[in-house]
């Protein structure tokens, strides 16, 4: 083996690497566990590096250089199957995946959450289930997470500046009799730390951070992991096929390496960190004689269940400048919507996050159907608008689903993903609360109009590989492992039993780190 | 910038184009006799500012998105829904879309709400003229903040109308 830029260099025929298949939040940080802990790992990414000196403060520039645009399909009730049906979630194709790109809230999970069959009941049409997971479990690796990220509001670490997005969310709530509002659970730096400076708040953090305040795995988890010698990371290496042997087990990965040439790298285990619309379509195109069904899928669970938030925003539209570009993307939450409380009219609860985005993703993302004096009124009045934005949990549905489109194929010749949902009619009582909400709290700030935003394509992607104890109910273990296929993980959003309201990655992280510590503890 | 007198010249000249230009979108254009003319700049012109009206802009600023779209007609799919287009906006606007009241107008592209054309318009609309920084500045809206260092010493809580946060919150 050879130390190059990109890390150390593992033969193709290495049949004791472990291979991590995306460099995002799960897959990243399981990769960087493995090497501290002396493993060897082989990083595919199937996006290029892209260093902070080339990002750029333009929304539209860096959704091109960002995004994974390969092509997928959508359909169902839900509304990007209508508004962006070519693009049904908005992931990253990038070394650091969607940390490039996320907006950085780090929130735990509550208890009552975790066990939502239990809190919920049997909701009529839903899939509901408990985590195989307690919080007392989590606890300590959320602890560990929230110290490596950096979140703003534990460990001792301060809050970011009060910025105007926040200032109106807070006021607005406050006067609306909400109490629990804060700017806080921000994996971005609010003084040096780890090496990386402090926010100096761009604005731009959904365009990647030029200031590297902002925690992504691009500069934080992979150099460190390459630091210790145990890593090969492979950029522009995108996963083909996951190969199984006579022995039930995965022997490796076929890949189309940065010029487009067929490799296969064998594998003591594989983990498959992909985001949860790539990752289910990896194991189903992994097919074979011995799993016709596709790859740890004989129980036909692996794409269902998805899950990716109520998601929806609001305007308000003020006689005052506001200049919500003024500041971090997400600048704060209000929790008290975030509990289960039936006289809503809903199960499950929602955050409510100020957020700001620019007039080119204002017209484009937020009314991508806009048009007329209702849609141009607000808009050419930016600097007087503020925005809320819904995280709310949806209900999985088992006909909710990731599956491959055989019609349409990409550049490798593989079905595309297809991504389906069929809106629950919790999931719109939900939303229908939060616009009621988020306009009340608008109009206490003092909004004298508001302009709601349409649900866009999904970030938050959950639920198609879901933990269960019991493998008729759930594709891996509770720690990850496929119930089927011995030496195969998963470890991004598609774990997630349940969607839950908080934003999913600091949970992402913390399973990332115990799988890495269950996989080093009890070798197979 | 240009000179103000300019700036004035620039603007009755445009709207005299769009005036002159925008009658070729009376009905003759649905005759099958008639070459099938995906219209001009001038037109599509017109057309987006009924779509995103902005009565204080300078119609100067809608320049480069009907420019675009004349540009996409190179692309025959493109060529056909802008012939097409041309015809049923003028038919949607009682004939002649130039003698068409503003609230007519208005009413033929409600009719195209949701059709591949009206997916085009407002596509060109926003990946050219939303995406325009002379147009960001009508609006407000800084964008790009890493060049002078960020907003943190430049005043990030600009809003001085509201209480401040106390600090735990």
């Amino acid at each position: 083996m050879a130390a190059t830029a990109a890390g150390t260099r593992f033969r193709l025929d290495d049949d004791s690497v472990a291979v991590v298949i995306g460099s995002g939040a799960g897959g990243a940080v399981v990769a960087h566990e493995l090497c501290r802990k002396g493993k060897r790992v082989v990083l595919l990414e199937a996006g290029g590096h892209v260093e902070p000196a080339d990002y750029k403060n333009d929304e539209f520039f860096a959704f091109q250089q960002l995004t994974w645009l390969d092509p997928r399909t959508s359909s169902g009730s839900w509304g990007p199957a209508r508004t962006a049906p070519g693009m049904p979630a908005y992931t990253a194709k990038v070394v650091g995946g969607t940390t490039v790109i996320w907006g950085a809230l780090s929130f735990r999970i509550q208890a009552h959450e975790l066990l939502a069959r239990s809190t919920y009941g049997n909701i009529e049409g839903a899939d509901l289930v408990d985590w195989p997971v307690t919080l007392e479990e989590l606890e300590p690796w959320w602890s560990i997470a929230e110290d490596r990220m950096g979140v703003t509001g534990t460990h001792g670490i301060p809050l970011l500046p009060v910025t105007n997005s926040y200032k109106v969310l807070h006021a607005g709530a406050r006067r609306l009799g909400y109490t629990r509002v804060a700017n806080d659970r921000h994996a971005i730096n609010s003084r040096l730390r780890d090496g990386r400076p402090r926010c100096r708040q761009l604005g731009f953090c959904g365009q990647g951070c030029k200031m590297m305040a902002k925690w992504s795995t691009s500069y934080t988890e992979i150099p460190a992991a390459l630091e210790t010698g145990n890593l090969d990371l492979r950029s522009s290496c995108m996963a083909l096929r996951l190969e199984q042997g006579a022995d039930g087990r995965v022997s490796g990965v076929l890949y189309a390496d940065a010029e487009g040439r067929q490799q296969f790298q064998k594998a003591a285990l594989v983990i498959v960190a992909a985001n949860a619309v790539e990752t289910p379509r990896l194991l189903l195109n992994s097919a074979s004689g011995k799993a016709p069904q596709g790859l740890a899928n004989g129980a036909g669970l692996v794409g269902r269940f998805y899950t990716k938030h109520m998601n929806g925003s609001l305007f308000g539209l003020f006689e005052k400048k506001v200049e919500m570009n003024r500041g971090v993307t997400m600048s704060g939450t209000v929790y008290d919507e975030s509990v289960h409380d039936p006289r809503r009219g809903f199960a499950g609860g929602y955050l409510m996050q100020g957020v700001q985005v620019g007039v080119p993703y204002l017209a484009a993302v937020i009314r991508p159907d806009g048009w007329g004096r209702d849609f141009t009124r607000f808009i050419e009045r930016y600097d007087h608008l503020a925005g809320v934005w819904q995280n709310g949990e949806d209900l999985p549905l088992a006909g909710n689903r990731v599956s491959l489109n055989t019609a349409l194929k990409d550049r490798f010749g593989l079905p595309v993903a297809h991504v389906h949902v069929d809106e629950h009619p919790n999931d719109v009582a939900m939303r229908d609360h939060f616009y009621v909400q988020s306009e009340a709290l608008m109009r206490a700030a003092g909004a004298v109009d508001v302009m709601r935003g349409t649900p866009v394509s999904a970030s938050h992607n959950m639920g198609t590989c879901r933990m269960s104890a019991n493998p008729a109910e759930g594709v891996t273990d509770p720690f990850g492992r496929s119930h089927e296929v011995p030496n195969l993980f998963v470890c991004d959003g598609s774990l997630f039993p349940t969607s839950t309201s908080e934003n999913p990655t600091l949970t992402i992280v913390a399973l990332a780190m115990r799988m890495a510590d269950h996989i080093v503890r009890n070798p197979s | 910038m240009l000179p103000r007198s300019a700036e004035i010249d620039r603007r009755q000249f445009l709207v005299g184009l769009i005036t002159v230009a925008a009658a070729q979108l009376c009905p003759r254009v649905a005759s099958a006799e008639e070459p099938r003319d995906p219209g001009t700049e001038a037109e599509w012109l017109s057309v987006l500012m009924t779509m995103f009206p902005h009565p204080d802009l300078d119609p100067a600023l809608y320049q480069p998105a009907a420019a675009a779209l004349v540009a996409a007609a190179a692309d025959p799919n493109v060529h056909q829904l802008l012939v097409d287009g041309r015809a049923e906006l003028a038919a949607n606007a009682g004939g002649c879309w130039p003698d068409a009241s503003p609230a007519a107008r208005t009413a033929a592209v409600a009719a195209i709400v949701g059709t591949p054309l009206f997916v085009l318009l407002r596509q060109t609309a926003v990946f050219t003229f939303y995406n325009d920084a002379a147009v960001w500045a009508r609006f407000g809206y800084e964008g790009d903040a890493f060049s002078f260092g960020g907003w943190e010493r430049r005043g990030v809580d600009t809003v001085d109308w509201l209480p401040d946060p106390a600090p735990a919150e």
